[in-house]
């Protein structure tokens, strides 16, 4: 009887710790139902240009993120003599069809002539609707520019509820 | 001189040895006083093995009686449970303990790695009913999860840009947020 009782105890640790590990690693699966039906999730709209003085954009690239309310998208920018890290944070204003974004900003910046890397941060809210879109000029804008080969950065962002797209073959983003 | 009441009770019982006995039957022929005390402990000895046992029965019945009225209306008095002695084998309660660590291992995991600003996400069918989602308030692991399904990477929630070669920016003023027909207003 003891004996019995003891391998029973044996079995069931080992059975215990050979397949706790597997649940917790388990990647969850959803279903294209499910993916269909899902609410509360938000699809945020990167489009970054460059432009030079004239309003001319001399290169931009778009990009598509999901998240849900309250959970940041981070943005990286890495260009020649700067790296920039944006979080954006939406969050769904209670009882209207408004959002709040709050973009925080990290800007790693060498300045050239002066030979020196300055970093400065910022943090700015704003309230705006489903579908507006949004400019953000992480290094300020102007149309005067005395160098030749600088550019605005423009960061364009456009908030949409999430609604459900066929997925496609490319591998990474959309 | 006569013997003690203790000797003489021995005397009755048989329990005086030779020749002491012949001593005290020739006392008592002798002794009136010790005769008739002698005559007395045989009456209460006749007597004590004559009687009979007496019948215990009818208070015994009563007894009964009143145990078994006691249970019908419930008033007779059960051992509480946890005055009971229980005896479980030692295996059963070491796997018992096993048992208790590993949940509350598990409680403890849960509550340190939940994210406490997730949120629900409801999902809803067209028809109005609802679709079960296995996504909770603070399943942080479940929602990256959900988002490395939507968009079909590892990185969810990060976008990486590399900005083309020899793009070069200066800054030429403070950061700014705003709407895109303000800035379109200010310039």
């Amino acid at each position: 009887m003891m004996t019995k009782n003891y391998m029973l105890i044996h079995i069931s640790l080992f059975l215990l710790f050979r397949l706790v590990p597997f649940s917790f690693s388990e990647e969850p699966k959803f279903d294209e139902e499910t993916l269909k039906n899902l609410k509360d999730l938000l699809k945020i709209e990167f489009a970054v240009n460059l432009i030079q003085p004239g309003e001319v954009s001399t290169w931009n690239e778009k990009k598509v993120k999901y998240t849900i309310p309250e959970h940041p998208v981070i943005l990286k920018l890495e260009g020649t003599n700067f790296k920039f890290i944006g979080s954006f944070t939406p969050y769904i204003i209670p009882g209207t069809d408004k959002l709040m974004l709050i973009a925080a900003s990290q800007m790693w910046f060498i300045d050239p002539s002066k030979k020196n890397m300055r970093y400065f941060t910022y943090i700015k809210s704003i309230s705006f609707s489903f579908g507006e879109k949004i400019v953000f000029l992480p290094l300020g804008f102007t149309e005067n520019y005395e160098k030749s080969d600088a550019h605005n950065i423009q960061i364009e962002i456009i908030i949409v509820p999430y609604t459900y797209e066929e997925p496609q073959d490319s591998n990474g983003d959309q | 001189m006569c013997p003690a009441y203790e000797i003489l009770s021995a005397y009755i019982d048989g329990e005086v040895p030779f020749p002491w006995n012949k001593q005290i039957e020739e006392h008592l022929s002798s002794c009136k006083s010790c005769s008739q005390k002698v005559e007395f402990y045989r009456k209460v000895q006749t007597s004590m093995l004559e009687d009979s046992e007496p019948d215990y029965s009818p208070p015994m019945q009563r007894i009964w009686n009143k145990i078994s009225e006691l249970k019908q209306s419930n008033q007779y008095i059960k051992t509480p449970i946890w005055n009971k002695k229980i005896s479980i084998p030692v295996p059963l309660v070491g796997f018992a303990a096993v048992l208790v660590i590993f949940i509350g291992s598990l409680l403890v995991f849960n509550v340190m790695t939940s994210d406490p600003s997730s949120v629900n996400i409801i999902t809803h069918k067209d028809d109005g009913s609802m679709t079960e989602v296995n996504i909770t308030a603070g399943d942080a692991e479940e929602i990256q999860a959900l988002l490395r399904a939507l968009e079909s990477n590892n990185t969810p929630n990060e976008v990486i840009i590399q900005l083309p070669e020899g793009s070069t920016g200066f800054q030429v003023g403070e950061p700014e947020l705003l709407r895109a027909v303000d800035f379109k207003r200010k310039r």
